[in-house]
């Protein structure tokens, strides 16, 4: 799933640390952020200041339930 | 952002209300502040923050390996280098001066100031060095009782009561030259103690050994404040697992105890009888015998379901080849840990990791 363009990214974060299984942030370059891994997490906000770099990646849940837990954040493909 | 993240704000925020002393924050990466709140003469208060910094160059020097650990692409690298670029790297102790004169600069008296956030401390408005002392001494009678405390209920296997989050150390004086140092030698002490308790309450030595040295190592490799108070609660649990575990296998001898000990702590080397018999101190038939006779299992299922254990973690939190997982489990080949874990599990590993583990575990229950 694609991620919106992230204003509030504390509260992505915040909802992050709430999933029950691990959430990647897949960018088109081939990285692969843990968001639950706290150095991902200041990688992936100071990446976040670029607007491609969030609209050309994509989020990927390992449970799948954690999609409706971030839906807010998500756009349909 | 980066004091948001990792809580460091809200620790400062709830402070609001105490007695204004300056407060050094550490938080993740090595990164600290400075903050203290300021209660205007006209009604009202601000929160001043000063960073963030790096504590020392090595946390610096940790976050660059970190990033090369992930192996991330150029791109990111560099976005990376442009936000923490610029932070400076001062020593504690001059990140303690900076908290010194952010008070003296408000309230036009000196102070001493705090690290983290610990529990209100009537010594911060004392002047004179005997107060301090006396202080001190109290403080440090008061997280004496609470030490014991937290053994007492190890001992007996259960979770302490909720209380303030501190431990020796943490409330100590802040103008020795290195309070990181002081906090770990006293997390250290605590770990042994932690060690020998369980070690009364009937866990193996050889466990409780094998547990201490490595969140020994851990805490040595630690390089904020919040990271050694995380570590303190794991390396408590850690223990408190032990005795649990211990108790609830209270039917076996202590051959048996011993010999699952060796084999949890050794379980990604290359076990044989022999090895297990002579570290237990059993000729090997005897123990063979007595292991199944008490488990109810052979001793070669047993390994295999704690390697499985282990598989299934890896298989989930790493990317790691399912051949290599194989072979650091000492498998053989992977055809027979296919076997085994098919068996054990009930799917593939490689069905088990698509599935992310979890959804196994609800089909099952």
């Amino acid at each position: 799933m694609k991620l919106k363009a992230l204003n509030q990214y504390i509260d992505f974060i915040e909802t992050v640390q709430g999933c029950e299984g691990e959430v990647f942030f897949c960018s088109s370059e081939g990285d692969r952020l843990n968001l639950k891994s706290m150095l991902s997490q200041f990688l992936f906000a100071a990446a976040c200041g670029d607007r491609a770099f969030l609209t050309e990646g994509h989020v990927e849940c390992a449970v799948a339930q954690d999609y409706r837990r971030l839906e807010e954040f998500l756009t349909a493909e | 952002m980066l004091l948001r993240a990792g809580g460091a704000l809200q620790l400062a925020i709830d402070r609001k209300g105490e007695e204004p002393v300056p407060r050094i924050i550490s938080g993740n990466l090595g990164l600290g502040w400075v903050a203290e709140w300021v209660y205007l003469p006209t009604g009202g208060e601000i929160l001043v923050i000063l960073g963030p910094v790096y504590l020392k160059n090595t946390a610096l020097e940790q976050s660059l390996q970190g990033l090369d650990r992930l192996g991330i692409s150029q791109h990111l690298r560099r976005q990376f280098y442009n936000v923490l670029g610029d932070v400076p790297v001062l020593s504690f102790e001059m990140l303690r001066q900076y908290a010194c004169i952010l008070h003296y600069t408000c309230y036009q008296e000196s102070c001493s100031p705090l690290v983290a956030a610990p529990p209100k401390n009537d010594a911060a408005e004392k002047s004179s060095e005997e107060e301090e002392l006396s202080a001190n001494s109290n403080d440090y009678q008061r997280m004496a009782e609470y030490e014991e405390m937290l053994l007492h209920h190890l001992a007996e296997g259960t979770a302490p009561p909720e209380g303030p989050n501190r431990y020796p150390g943490e409330l100590q004086n802040f103008n020795m030259k290195d309070p990181a140092r002081v906090i770990k030698d006293n997390l250290l002490i605590f770990t042994g103690l932690c060690s020998r308790t369980v070690i009364k309450s009937g866990v193996s030595v050889y466990t409780a050994r094998t547990t201490e040295n490595e969140w020994v190592q851990k805490i040595e490799a630690a390089t904020t404040f919040s990271e050694l108070r995380k570590l303190r609660e794991g390396m408590y649990s850690a223990f408190l697992r032990q005795v649990r575990q211990q108790k609830d296998s209270g039917g076996f001898s202590r051959a048996v105890q011993e010999c699952r000990g060796y084999i949890q702590a050794n379980y990604t080397q290359d076990l044989t009888l022999e090895e297990i018999a002579r570290h237990c101190g059993y000729a090997e038939y005897y123990l063979s015998r007595k292991f199944t006779k008490e488990t109810g299992m052979k001793l070669g299922d047993y390994i295999h379901t704690v390697r499985i254990d282990a598989a299934k973690i890896m298989l989930i939190t790493t990317r790691k080849e399912i051949q290599e997982i194989s072979d650091s489990l000492h498998f053989g080949n992977r055809n027979h840990f296919d076997r085994v874990f098919r068996h054990l599990v009930g799917v593939s590993p490689a069905k088990y990791r698509e599935l992310g583990g979890r959804l196994i575990q609800k089909e099952n229950s």
